[in-house]
């Protein structure tokens, strides 16, 4: 038992003690997530809170509501033909959320351009015929 | 939606309450502008501690904007503002601490969310996961020290120094890994999946993080035995 106590005081510190006092000094300093209540007092102490620059909540609201209406809204429908809305450009970037920004693929594309194709010689007949 | 109306029940929601800002945050689908402005004063009594620390530890080597993992635990504490749970009679300055304890909880959470696989991303912590938080919490109140104050304040300041002479990168890298600090076994244990999203997030190997660890632990322990 003393050989081990002489071993252990030589060896100065153990691996767990090594890192038990890295973790404590680390709440202390707040440089960790805080697990006690005493920590979030250590971590309160260690912010200088007139040089953290506070978030505007609208960033935060802005945030909640993009999210509610992509989860809720209808997908939104342009007419090709008559008057444009002011909301065309609103809508398209309403369109290109609803895609998580992704761009339309080819194989769509191909088939937008078929029906505008399609919509625009039957608007076009229609003339004619007038 | 109405920016106006929003800000003028801010206005009016300034002097409330945490507790009763937290039930309207729950009632979001009853009365969502009452909710929000609730949540907005909510964000500006409590964001200041919560950004001071995304700001100070280390997120930056991973890639991460301190605001967005801010804004980004707020929303969640929207979204779960219903599971706060704390007795009536707590003094304030207790309830600011408990509120600050459950929002540094859901902020762990999403940190750990952000290195799981895609397939665990949404999985919510299970009753283990809870049960072994609340005790790691328990048993860093007692937290055991073989080393009397004096001793312990003098290899204390040794482990400050040492952190100050690392390295930006290894530094922030040590302390990450602390943040898996498991009070029962004494070491920090990362999740084999935790630290595949971990080495990923800093463009290196887990492998390589385990040898660089051990390592930086190494000096760290040798810093100790010729300064103290």
């Amino acid at each position: 038992m003393k050989n081990h106590g002489e071993n252990q005081a030589k060896r100065g510190i153990t691996g767990e003690e090594l890192e038990s006092l890295l973790h404590q000094v680390l709440r202390e300093d707040g440089k960790v997530f805080p697990v006690s209540e005493e920590d979030i007092r250590n971590l309160e102490a260690e912010i200088d809170s007139s040089e953290v620059e506070n978030i505007d909540p609208a960033r935060l609201l802005a945030r909640i509501r993009n999210k509610k209406t992509e989860k809720f809204s209808k997908p939104k429908v342009v007419a090709l033909f008559g008057e444009a809305s002011a909301s065309v450009f609103e809508n398209e970037l309403l369109a290109m959320a609803a895609r998580n920004g992704g761009q339309i693929t080819d194989e769509i594309r191909k088939q937008m351009e078929q029906d505008r194709a399609n919509a625009e010689k039957k608007l076009g007949d229609e003339n004619e015929q007038k | 939606m109405q920016e106006n109306v929003t800000i003028a029940e801010e206005q009016a929601t300034g002097s409330a309450d945490d507790l009763d800002l937290l039930l309207r945050m729950t009632c979001k689908d009853e009365n969502r502008e009452d909710a929000e402005a609730a949540l907005a004063v909510f964000f500006r009594r409590y964001q200041t501690t919560l950004l001071g620390f995304a700001k100070s530890s280390g997120f930056r080597v991973l890639g991460w904007n301190p605001e967005d993992f801010v804004l980004q635990t707020f929303e969640k504490a929207f979204e779960k503002a219903g599971t706060f749970n704390a007795p009536s009679n707590l003094s304030p300055d207790k309830l600011r601490l408990k509120i600050q304890a459950w929002l540094f909880q859901i902020a762990k959470n999403e940190f750990l969310m952000e290195f799981r696989r895609p397939e665990r991303k949404q999985e919510a912590p299970t009753e283990k996961e809870r049960e072994e938080a609340e005790a790691q919490i328990s048993l860093a109140e007692k937290a055991p020290e073989r080393f009397d104050l004096q001793a312990l304040q003098s290899k204390k300041a040794a482990v400050r120094t040492f952190l100050e002479a690392l390295p930006e990168a290894d530094r922030e890298m040590l302390v990450i890994s602390m943040n898996f600090y498991d009070f029962k076994t004494g070491k920090a244990h990362i999740p084999d999946d935790i630290l595949e999203g971990l080495a990923d997030s800093m463009g290196t190997t887990p492998e390589s993080i385990k040898t660089k660890r051990a390592r930086l632990l190494r000096k760290l322990e040798e810093h100790l035995e010729t300064k103290t």
